[in-house]
């Protein structure tokens, strides 16, 4: 392992006119690493995918892989880049086979993994893709990301379309592939995807980073989800005049609360005694919890 | 037509990509050649058909060819296929082989898989613009062939410098027109854009041809025409004229080129 990221954004910005793709991303994805790139629609993920790809080119800020320069490097970095597109289209006349030769010849790189990923994915590789449903679709565009066994996997909403069984195989195979040394770039809306296999999340909205960090510190393990219920009618500004308190969701009767901090759940079960609760669940924060919560925050 | 190996590269895959058109047009322009060359003796060696033809209106001589020429057969091919049907059918071909490159996978969305892969888009587009150009190739041999099959069956004879200057004449405008659909759509990824502009400038060539010989003050305005530049010298009976080789090459080589560039540079859409 060297100590070259094998991703770097320095002030990454991109903007179309007067529309700002990303404005100022800076992360750092390192070698072994999963990384999620975490967003709604909309938020920046895939114009900052492009971006590494070379596919569009940055306003300002500069973006590196493997410490190279994207557009100035080009062939050297995409010879070791397996990619998933977010809308994975692909040649409908052909089939996977053809897929295969086509971009293994391409990448004058054996296909080593090809017969593996089609056997993990339970891919016929002799049907046309026009054939295909969508789901059956996204597996070729997984199995051509992973074919060539690069050293970095960048995929955009890899299990649009999957199964369940799949989305888990999915996630399997990220985390194998972690184990295995390689790096995952991993861009997606499905919190929980992220969560089961990333080590690090960079959430992104309006193109601007809300937070980076690991998983594990994001869903601390003093930060926890309350939900609470009233007999009778309770005011959202009661919870919020509490010390790391924060309002996600209310109406008259009843109130989600991200709660973090040492002792700030006391003071909620305090100030709900001040009501006829009828129901109260608390449990620790997820991924989900956390993103809904900077959202919210945000907006 | 092709193996597995057609998917070794751009070039090969562009190529099997458009092997049924190709075929389609190639044989059509063959069978067009044949025609016209198996009627020849009957149809343009006929005096009360010149004599027809002589009494047209100038401009309506001028738009189905060199009618005055009709004597030989040298001048019957150039006014049919080589005037009229030839150019039309190898500019429509040229245009959808030019648009549909580079534009043609970037509407598709196949543009970013391509271009994921360790190859410049230089590469891309110089695969892309060579397989266009050896696509555009076909036809025009086939029509070559067509009418050298019929002469012979005939038994008259044509001369084969001139079919060869009357050939290469009609893949420069092919590779002009179908240059400034490729380069257009490569810089804009626009198929509709890349379509309009060659085929405006292929349709303004046409009427500015015909017409302009005929009203004195757009005279001057025949040399904007990229039609001029392939048959005004009458190359079947003339041999080729440089200049107007030159010309042609100019538009063709450098609406590529610059496309190349802008294409480059540019964001993917």
């Amino acid at each position: 392992m060297n100590n070259v990221p094998v991703v770097e954004l320095d002030r990454l910005t991109k903007r179309y006119g007067d529309v700002t793709g990303i404005d100022g991303l800076e992360f750092s994805v390192h070698e072994g690493e999963i990384f999620g790139l975490l967003g709604p629609n909309g938020a920046g993920k895939t114009t900052t995918v492009r971006l590494l790809l070379d596919f569009i080119r940055p306003t300002s800020g500069s973006a590196k892989l493997f410490g190279m320069d994207p557009r100035r490097d080009g062939i050297a970095i995409r010879s070791r880049i397996g990619y998933l597109p977010g809308d994975f289209v692909t040649y409908n006349y052909m089939d996977a086979d053809d897929v295969a030769s086509y971009f293994t010849s391409l990448r004058g790189q054996e296909p080593i993994r090809f017969d593996e990923m089609c056997q993990r994915f339970e891919l016929d590789p002799t049907r046309k893709i026009k054939e295909l449903s969508k789901g059956n679709r996204q597996k070729v565009g997984l199995m051509q990301a992973f074919m060539n066994d690069p050293d970095l996997v960048v995929l955009d909403e890899p299990t649009t379309g999957l199964d369940p069984l799949l989305q888990r195989e999915f996630q399997d195979l990220v985390l194998d592939e972690r184990n295995r040394g390689k790096t995952v770039l991993l861009s997606s809306h499905v919190l929980s995807e992220v969560e089961a296999t990333a080590d690090r999340v960079c959430i992104i909205r309006n193109g601007k980073s809300v937070a980076l960090d690991s998983v594990s510190d994001l869903t601390a393990l003093n930060t926890w989800l309350v939900e609470v219920e009233f007999a009778d009618s309770a005011s959202a500004s009661e919870f919020e005049a509490l010390a790391d308190v924060h309002v996600i969701e209310s109406d008259e009767h009843s109130f989600k609360l991200n709660v973090s901090g040492e002792g700030a759940i006391d003071h909620v079960v305090k100030a709900a005694s001040l009501h006829q609760v009828v129901r109260l669940e608390s449990h620790r924060s997820t991924l989900e919890d956390v993103v809904l919560t900077m959202y919210s925050e945000d907006a | 037509m092709f193996s597995m190996s057609s998917y070794s590269n751009v070039f090969l895959k562009t190529l099997r990509d458009r092997r049924r058109s190709t075929v389609i047009i190639s044989v059509a322009m063959f069978v067009a050649g044949l025609y016209v060359s198996l009627l020849y003796p009957e149809f343009g060696a006929s005096e009360s058909l010149q004599e027809l033809l002589d009494q047209l209106p100038d401009w309506w001589q001028n738009l189905i060819g060199d009618s005055i020429q009709f004597g030989s057969p040298e001048g019957f091919f150039t006014t049919q296929p080589y005037s009229f049907l030839g150019p039309i059918i190898m500019i429509a071909f040229s245009i959808f082989l030019g648009q549909s490159a580079i534009a043609g996978e970037e509407e598709a969305n196949t543009l970013d898989q391509l271009a994921a892969n360790p190859v410049s888009r230089t590469r891309i587009y110089t695969d892309k613009a060579l397989a266009m150009m050896t696509s555009s190739l076909m036809p025009v041999l086939a029509i070559a062939l067509g009418l050298l099959v019929g002469s012979t069956s005939r038994g008259y004879e044509i001369s084969y410098s001139g079919l060869a200057s009357q050939s290469f004449s009609l893949l420069m405008l092919s590779f002009t027109v179908g240059g400034l659909a490729l380069s257009v759509g490569a810089a804009t990824g626009s198929k509709g854009l890349a379509t309009a502009i060659a085929s405006a400038v292929a349709g303004v060539g046409y009427l500015l041809d015909i017409v302009a010989p005929f009203v004195s003050w757009l005279e001057p305005t025949r040399y904007l025409s990229v039609v001029y530049y392939y048959v005004g010298g009458t190359p079947f009976l003339n041999g080729l004229t440089l200049w107007h080789v030159a010309v042609l090459a100019a538009i063709a080589g450098g609406s590529i080129v610059v496309g190349g560039i802008l294409f480059d540079r540019r964001d993917l859409q």
